[in-house]
């Protein structure tokens, strides 16, 4: 074989050679480009498709805790005033009682039958009140009965009911005919703060 | 002779380059195929639900840190100082006996 010819027959193999590899790594170059964009896409479609899911689970969970973590605290707070109240109602007792010295109950009774008789405001009355403090009541009927009419300026009619009433203290007074009636039951005034006071109370033990 | 030893190179050689196209054509189809595998398995619900399970473990500890801090205020409610409570005690009680 010439040289020449060699020359030539190399020279188209090595051309083969060339355009050969030339397609293969295109082709290589290719199915890569074609398997990242597929792996992009792939992580792009997961993360939409499980975001929704995931933030809506996550409002629940954290919204249920939250909601849970409210009730624990509106529930401490609640048993907090309840005993705080408790404890008022004990004192109330021991004031009732004539247990604490710091209190002249006898004077607080008188002004409660003042504030009712004003609030009734009728000449003719009737008062309930516990056992004890209908036993006072009675005992010393003439002296508050002359006390009130001083201080209230006009004649008063003074009965005691016969049948106590289940009350800490303080009294109830109705008039005659019973349309009217003036709570002033230690419980009663108790009872009408709850409400109104809570607002102040609460500030007061949870800040 | 000479030039049949060239036509036979230049055939060996048209057939190598069809030869390498058709393997280039194959390792895109291929590619094409597996792309394809990936994008079905994203959607795939066994992976969703791995992933849902995972993430859900991640709130339910936030959640837990949350409730952490609820409990914490609790305790601080349900510590308060026997003055504190004395105190709201006798100003209710100057409130009931206001007359």
């Amino acid at each position: 074989m010439s040289d020449a010819i060699n020359s030539i027959k190399n020279e188209i193999k090595r051309r083969a050679d060339e355009e050969s590899k030339k397609i293969i790594s295109n082709a290589d170059g290719e199915a890569q480009k074609v398997l990242h964009a597929a792996k992009e896409k792939a992580e792009r479609i997961r993360t939409e498709t499980v975001k929704t899911e995931v933030t809506t689970m996550r409002k629940k969970i954290i919204g249920s805790a939250q909601l849970d973590g409210r009730k624990t605290i509106i529930n401490a707070k609640e048993e907090a005033l309840s005993k705080t109240f408790d404890k008022v109602n004990e004192k109330l007792i021991d004031i009732a009682n004539r247990k604490d010295r710091k209190f002249k109950y006898e004077e607080i009774l008188f002004k409660l039958i003042k504030e009712a008789a004003i609030g009734i405001d009728e000449k003719k009355i009737v008062v309930g009140a516990n056992k004890k403090d209908l036993s006072y009541i009675s005992s010393n009927l003439s002296s508050i009965k002359r006390k009130l009419e001083k201080e209230l300026g006009y004649k008063l009619e003074l009965t005691i009911m016969k049948e106590p009433r289940y009350i800490i203290g303080g009294i109830i007074v109705y008039n005659v005919d019973k349309t009217k009636i003036f709570n002033n039951t230690l419980d009663g005034r108790l009872m009408g703060l709850k409400d109104s006071m809570r607002g102040d109370i609460s500030k007061v033990l949870f800040e | 002779m000479s030039i049949e030893l060239l036509i036979e190179e230049e055939r060996k050689s048209i057939k190598q380059i069809e030869d390498a196209r058709t393997k280039a054509d194959k390792k895109i189809a291929d590619s094409q195929k597996e792309a394809q595998k990936i994008l079905d398995q994203a959607i795939k619900k066994e992976f969703i639900l791995k992933y849902l399970q995972k993430e859900e473990e991640k709130v339910n500890e936030e959640a837990k840190k949350v409730l952490n801090k609820y409990k914490k205020d609790v305790t601080k409610i349900k510590q308060i100082p026997s003055n504190k409570i004395q105190k709201t005690v006798d100003r209710i009680i100057d409130e009931v006996l206001k007359i």
